[in-house]
Formats: structure tokens, C-alpha cells, sequence
């Protein structure tokens, strides 16, 4: 093996800590990194200032009607929510199988999980239209002698988001004590010390807690794959216990879980790319660690192909007209070019990666990996847009565009996911300190 | 010396922690509690009004009719208010000197509108129909309560939607017979016999299987 | 309690070894403290069972019962509206929150169990009244040993791989 083949660092465990803590203890940010905090600062005041707008003067300023009427909120919260789905999953399901190139990418690829799932959390609230109600759909004591109805999605849906994201919060955050306890042995600052300190809890990695933590984390990560393939089935259920032609579909759960994986691990490879070129460590993320994302990818692209062949297969074996005309309507119809632009980005454009050169060759794996978030988004709109537009009944019949505020949260929110990530790179050890040391140390050994 | 914290910042971590999530579970629980309070409701709660018009005077000891003055309440959606003529109609002659009447008659001579305050406010979405209530067997003091005993008319329940709920669901002991339903204050006790509820709902035709969904009260 | 003394090592095979030669000789109470999880070494000080993932298990069937109960009782009794002819215990559908309010009911309590089998949290502790042991969270592996009892340090200066001996009290 060549060194660019290794998955782990050729270097001492004391090295590796330095190599992590040492940007955030040590480094002082660089001009770059002042530089995204303001952009994406800048981002996230346009999303503050368009939900404000929102609640306001209600969900009129968006782009919805009577017929189109879930638009972008809908989109961009199911494509947040897909993003938000592979961290815990690379974490949870490489970790069970035992991947070892898991343990540089786990930490940042959780975070990116949390910050998405929130920021997934916030479109169906605001798209109630009275978002400061949605109190509303948690079963708590009230004098309208209400519960909320157990048979709808929404309702579902906030069971799925919230306990996802507190679980994710908690996965995480187990995954980090022993890393706040090195950066607070490491740190000088008193305050930074003190914080570290508390986020550590006292740690002190003895054998007795090494123990637990591995039980606990163990079985968290055992719980986490059914976890993540439930929060999704439930989005899929979302639109399939609709009686719309088009989202009435027995395939949607499984779809969406592979489609949300399929998004989420591109944007892992983003992040990584980003992450490895801010950070400096192309020993840790290495051109493997794409190389094997891209074989993941690949795999996501060839599931989601069969799954947009199914679909037109039944539309066309079942008989009903309704389907196929949303088929139709999908492929010729007023937004033809979004669904061939999905095509493009879920279908064709990642075939690339059956060449070994392209996954590890960065500059062919990330404009790939961003065509496939682009695919997936549009994937998004396709799906949530055309069904209730050319539904059963042609009076109807409508269409959809958004207007400047629909544009203006979805841009907000990709700032206010890059400003919570541009923090996270300065504040939390951005790799698993612990986990790596201990990989590296087990194949010293071997 | 590696120390961060002193030997008592176990304890206070030891109860920070679960303050975390206890405390914030006590204030919401605090929340949820203070919703039934009479603060929250509105029940008990007393409305000035321009002029004290004593309910109990004119109707259990003078013993007009709640018709007399809402005149709608049968008919339409809301009971109504009497307009200054209704007023009136009496006190051109009785007590037409008093201090106390002096915004009546200035209504009256000048055509201005005497501004009631409002006692029981539902929420605009829902849609309540008095005439609906009182043509089915609800009397007007299961809702509005003893009237012919209120000196200044208050809030005497807390107008919760949990609360027409407890009617809506089983609205058969709530029930009046149709002579009693303006009636200003209520039966002296309340009476539970299945027979007579069987009766009267059978009376009134209610089919209670509708009564609690949403539509009834939301359009 | 009484004082420990703290064996460092630099690399973990030692530690094992050491733990193993000290526990062959009949040093009880014995713990380590190292960076990472070494797997090896928890054969050779067998700590107690510590019964966090039965309390998940516990704690998750509770909260799944808990809810789906609450949805039934809700469905069923405090509230039965008839949503298009559906039966009113439709439990396929309360199942979406049953599943997702089971994990997190098992993740918390396991959260907690583990917080406390670890008797975190614990800010204060004779550990660190050293700097030496800064290095446990680095690149430093200590076997810690209750001074009483324990071998003397002329024994314990010929363990294999032992970098120096630090001493923490109670």
C-alpha cells in the first residue's frame, strides 16, 4: 500500500491530538475562515429577516397556492432532513460494521446531521402558518381537551424530527466527552478550560469508564440505523398517505431513505474536501476515504435509478391514467427541466465514479458530489410540486413558482448551516480524537 | 497544579445536571397548570360596564324575560343587545331622574350607541350559535350561569374549548326541559335520571355521534 | 480513601502487561486511565457489570409503552373522531411514534446510566491534582494502584515499559 492508499495516519497518538486540538486551541483563525463567518453570517440575518417577514404576514409571501400547496418549505425541509441523515448513519452503521475509515469523517459528519436536522426541524414549523402554535402537536395537558391526531404525518413527523435530533445530540456528544477532556488537559486559557472542563464532566478515561461509554455508545450506534431508516420512511410517509396521484405509493419509504443517504454522503464529500483543505490534514482524510464514498455513492445513484425506473414502470403497469400522467407531466411536462436536470444529477453524472481515477481525484468527486445535491434537491421539488398540481381533478390543476422569500429562507438556511459548521471547525475537536488513536494503535499492534 | 475546579464544583454539577432538564420541565409544567386558572380563563371575571345594569334585579325580582332584551337569541347565531329603546321602554317613566341612568338617556336623546364591554368572548374561529343552544334544550344559566342572582354580569365558567367539550360529548345531563331553558337561575339541584335524559334528547333529536367533530364548531 | 499511586506508561502493550503481571501477583483494586478505549486491558481488571443497556432496554420499552398507550388511551376514549371511517384503535399508524419515542426513551436513559456508572460528572478529583495526569487524555496510559498494598517500588521499577511513578491522593 502507498500512502495515499492508507485510510489511517502513519503518525504517534501525541502527533494526532496536536494535529486536531491544535487548531483549536492554538491556531488563531485565518483570514479565510473570518471571511465565511461573515458571509454566512450575512446568510443567516436574510434567513432571520425572512422568517420574521413570514410570521408577520403568513405564508402568502411564498409561492404556494391552492393547488401547489406545500412548495418550498416542504422541499428544503426534506432535503435537509436527507443531509441530516448519513451522519448518524456513517457513524452508527460503519461503526457496527466495523469500517475503519469511519473514525475520521464520524465526528463532522454527526455534526453536519445535527445542524441539517435542525435546520430541517424549522420549515415544517414555519409552514403551519401559525408557527408559534405548534405546541400544538406535542401531547401535553391543555383546557381545549385536545391530543394531537395520531394518524396524521405532520404529527409523525415531529416525533421522527425531535427524537432524532435529540438523539443525534446525544450520540454526538457521548462520542465527544472523551475529546473535551483532552482539549481540557490541553487547553491554557482558564475560560477555555473551565468550558472544556464542564463539556468533559469530569472525565477521566479510566478502564471503568471506557467500559460504559463503550456499552452505551455501542448500543446507541445499534440503535441508531433503525433510527435514521425510520425518520425517513416517516418523511416518505409524508407524502405516500396522501391520496395524490404520484405521492400514493407503497416505494416512497425506502426511496427516500436511499435518496436521503444518496444526498447525505455527498454532502459528506463536500464537507471533507472543505474540512481537509481548512484543517490540514490530508493524512486523515485521505484520497481513500473518497475513493470509498464514491463506491457508496454509486451504489445510492444505481438504487435511485431503479427507483425512478419503478416508478414509471407502475405508472405505465397499473392502468391508471392519473399516474401516468404525472409520469408524463414529470418528463414533458412545464418542468421538464428540472426533472432532467435530477436525472443528470442522481442518475448519469455519478456513473463517473465506476472510474477509480475520478473518486479519488478531487476535483472530479466534488462537482459530482454538488451535481448530486443539486439532483437531490430538484428530485425534491419534482416530487412535492407536480403531484398536487395535476392531481384527479383538472379544476385543480395549477402550478407553482416560488417568489423572492421562498428563495430568500432556502439561501438563509444554507448560510445558517455554514455558519453553525464554520463554528463547529473552531470549537469542537472536528475529528474523533479518541477513536483514531485507538484505530491507529490496534494496527501498530497488529 | 492542574486543578480546574474546586472540590465543591462536584455538587453543584452533581445538581446542575438534572437542573437542566428539571428545571425548564417545572416551568412548563408551571405553564400548562397556570392555563386552567381563572387569570388564563376569564372565569369570575367581573366586566365594568357603563352602566351597572343589575341582571338580578331585572330578571329574578322583576322578572322580565332574558327575551325581553336579546331578542335574537332564538333566531340567529348571536343573542343580541337590546338597543336603547328597549331600556326605554321603562325607565322614560321609572327611575327617569336617576344619576345612575344618566348614560341611557343620553343615548337616547343624543342616538349615540351605549358601549357594552363584551363578558364572554369566544375565540373568533369558533362558530357559536346561540339560537342552535337554546332551541336544543341548552339553557342560557348552563352557560352563562345564575344570572338572575349576577348583580354585574361576570364569566361565570371558563368558556374552554375542554370545556364545551364536557357538554358536546355528553350533552344529556346538561339538558333543560323547554320551560325551564329561560329560566334565570338554575334548577336548585342538578338531577341525573336516565329516563328523563333519554327523554330529552330523544325530544330535541340530538344525535350526539357528530357533536365533537371538528366542523361542528370550525367551518 | 486512601492514596493511589499512578504508573505511567508509554504505550499500551505495557500497560496491559504490567496490569496483568500486577494482577497475577495479587493487586486488587486496580484501574487504569488511558486516552482511548484499550480493549485488552478490561479481561485483565474485569470491573463490575454496570447494567446501562439494561436500563435502555428498560427505559425504551417504557417509553414506547408510554406513548402508545397514551395514544390509544387518546384515540380511543378521550377522543374518538371518526377520520374517514378508520377504526379508532388504528395502531398501525400510532406505531411511527411508539418506535421513535422507544429509542429516544432508551438513548436518555441510557445517557443517564451511563453518566452515573461512570459517576460523572466529576469535576474535582484527586487525579488531577497533578499535571502528570494531562497526559491520560494524550498519549500517556497510568495504571492506577491503592498504595496500600501495594508492591514496593523497587518490584514495581522493573515492570516492562514503566516511564515513572506518580502519587495521588484522597
Amino acid at each position: 500500500m502507498t500512502a495515499t492508499d492508507a485510510i489511517l495516519p502513519d503518525r504517534a497518538p501525541g502527533r494526532l491530538t496536536a494535529d486536531v486540538a491544535d487548531p483549536i486551541l492554538a491556531r488563531r483563525a485565518g483570514r479565510i475562515w473570518w471571511a465565511c463567518l461573515a458571509l454566512f453570517l450575512a446568510l443567516t440575518v436574510l434567513m432571520v429577516v425572512s422568517l420574521t417577514v413570514l410570521a408577520v404576514s403568513g405564508v402568502g409571501i411564498w409561492g404556494i397556492n391552492t393547488s401547489a400547496v406545500w412548495g418550498f418549505a416542504i422541499v428544503n425541509y426534506v432535503w435537509w432532513i436527507g443531509i441530516g441523515n448519513a451522519g448518524t448513519l456513517i457513524s452508527a452503521m460503519l461503526l457496527l460494521t466495523r469500517q475503519r475509515w469511519r473514525t475520521s469523517i464520524n465526528r463532522f459528519a454527526e455534526a453536519m446531521t445535527l445542524f441539517a436536522a435542525c435546520i430541517a426541524g424549522l420549515f415544517p414549523i414555519f409552514h403551519l402558518g401559525r408557527p408559534w402554535l405548534f405546541y400544538w402537536l406535542v401531547p401535553y395537558p391543555n383546557t381545549m381537551g385536545l391530543v394531537p391526531q395520531w394518524r396524521s404525518p405532520l404529527v409523525w413527523d415531529l416525533f421522527a424530527i425531535a427524537s432524532y435530533i435529540l438523539f443525534s445530540l446525544m450520540f454526538w456528544y457521548t462520542g465527544a466527552i472523551p475529546d473535551f477532556a483532552t482539549l481540557r488537559d490541553r487547553a491554557r486559557g482558564r475560560l477555555t478550560r473551565a468550558a472544556c472542563g464542564i463539556l468533559a464532566l469530569g472525565w477521566r478515561g479510566s478502564a471503568r469508564h471506557w467500559q460504559v461509554w463503550q456499552g452505551y455508545y455501542g448500543a446507541m450506534a445499534a440503535m441508531g440505523v433503525p433510527l435514521v431508516i425510520s425518520v425517513h420512511s416517516v418523511v416518505g410517509m409524508d407524502y405516500s398517505a396522501g391520496l395524490a396521484p404520484g405521492w400514493n405509493e407503497t416505494i416512497f419509504p425506502p426511496y427516500f431513505v436511499v435518496g436521503a443517504m444518496f444526498s447525505g454522503f455527498a454532502m459528506v464529500v463536500v464537507l471533507a474536501a472543505i474540512f481537509r483543505r481548512a484543517l490540514g490534514v490530508p493524512h486523515m482524510i485521505t484520497d481513500r476515504h473518497f475513493d470509498i464514498i464514491g463506491k457508496v455513492l454509486l451504489a445510492g445513484s444505481l438504487v435511485m435509478t431503479v427507483s425512478y425506473a419503478t416508478e414509471w414502470f407502475y405508472a405505465w403497469y397499473s392502468g391508471e391514467p392519473a399516474e401516468q400522467r404525472i409520469v408524463a407531466v414529470q418528463l414533458w411536462g412545464d418542468y421538464w427541466p428540472l426533472y432532467w436536470g435530477m436525472l443528470a444529477g442522481n442518475c448519469i453524472l455519478p456513473q463517473l465514479y465506476w472510474v477509480p481515477w475520478c473518486r479519488r481525484t478531487l476535483w472530479v468527486t466534488v462537482p459530482v458530489a454538488i451535481a448530486i445535491n443539486i439532483g437531490m434537491w430538484l428530485e425534491r421539488v419534482v416530487i412535492t410540486v407536480v403531484p398536487p398540481t395535476r392531481g384527479y381533478l383538472p379544476s385543480q390543476w395549477g402550478s407553482y413558482w416560488p417568489t423572492f422569500w421562498d428563495w430568500a429562507l432556502f439561501a438563509g438556511t444554507l448560510g445558517f448551516f455554514g455558519l453553525l459548521f464554520t463554528l463547529f471547525l473552531r470549537v469542537i475537536p472536528a475529528v474523533s480524537m479518541h477513536e483514531l488513536k485507538e484505530q491507529v494503535d490496534e494496527e501498530v499492534r497488529a | 497544579m492542574s486543578q480546574i475546579f474546586g472540590p465543591r464544583a462536584n455538587t453543584v454539577a452533581r445538581l446542575a445536571l438534572p437542573a437542566l432538564v428539571l428545571v425548564p420541565v417545572a416551568i412548563l409544567s408551571l405553564v400548562i397548570f397556570l392555563q386552567w386558572t381563572d387569570n388564563a380563563t376569564g372565569e369570575n371575571r367581573i366586566v365594568s360596564q357603563p352602566v351597572p345594569f343589575s341582571h338580578r334585579h331585572h330578571t329574578a325580582e322583576v322578572g322580565i324575560d332574558c327575551r325581553y332584551c336579546h331578542t335574537t337569541v332564538t333566531e340567529s347565531a348571536s343573542a343580541g343587545l337590546p338597543p336603547t329603546k328597549t331600556c326605554m321602554t321603562c325607565h322614560s317613566r321609572l327611575y327617569a331622574q336617576e344619576e345612575m341612568l344618566q348614560p341611557v338617556r343620553i343615548s337616547w336623546t343624543e342616538g349615540t350607541r351605549l358601549d357594552w364591554n363584551r363578558v364572554h368572548d369566544l375565540a373568533d374561529h369558533v362558530y357559536f350559535n346561540h339560537s342552535t343552544h337554546v332551541t336544543n334544550g341548552v339553557a342560557c344559566t348552563t352557560c352563562h350561569g345564575a344570572v338572575g342572582d349576577m348583580r354585574l354580569i361576570g364569566q361565570a365558567e371558563p368558556l374552554t374549548m375542554g370545556w364545551c367539550l364536557e357538554c358536546h360529548r355528553d350533552p344529556g345531563p346538561k339538558l333543560s326541559p323547554p320551560e325551564r331553558v329561560f329560566a334565570p337561575l338554575p334548577p336548585r339541584e342538578a338531577r341525573i335520571d336516565a329516563g328523563a335524559i333519554h327523554a330529552l334528547l330523544t325530544r330535541y333529536d340530538i344525535d350526539t355521534s357528530t357533536l365533537t367533530d371538528c366542523t361542528t364548531c370550525h367551518r | 480513601m486512601t492514596a493511589r499511586l499512578l504508573l505511567v506508561f508509554t504505550d499500551t502493550a505495557s500497560l496491559v502487561d504490567a496490569a496483568r503481571t500486577l494482577r497475577t501477583e495479587g493487586v486488587d483494586g486496580m484501574d487504569a486511565h488511558t486516552p482511548w478505549r484499550v480493549a485488552d486491558l478490561e479481561p485483565v481488571l474485569e470491573p463490575p457489570a454496570h447494567g446501562v443497556r439494561r436500563t435502555m432496554l428498560i427505559a425504551g420499552l417504557a417509553a414506547a409503552a408510554g406513548v402508545f398507550l397514551l395514544q390509544t388511551w387518546s384515540a380511543v376514549w378521550f377522543y374518538p373522531l371518526n377520520v374517514g371511517g378508520r377504526p379508532l384503535f388504528s395502531w398501525p399508524a400510532f406505531g411511527f411514534a411508539t418506535f421513535e419515542t422507544g429509542i429516544l426513551g432508551a438513548a436518555a436513559g441510557g445517557f443517564v446510566a451511563m453518566i452515573r456508572a461512570c459517576g460523572l460528572p466529576r469535576l474535582h478529583d484527586p487525579f488531577f491534582d497533578t499535571a502528570e495526569t494531562e497526559g491520560a487524555s494524550d498519549d500517556r496510559f497510568f495504571l492506577s494502584l491503592p498504595r496500600e498494598g501495594a508492591p514496593d517500588r523497587l518490584r514495581l521499577s522493573r515492570l516492562d515499559g514503566l516511564a515513572r511513578i506518580v502519587e495521588v491522593g484522597r
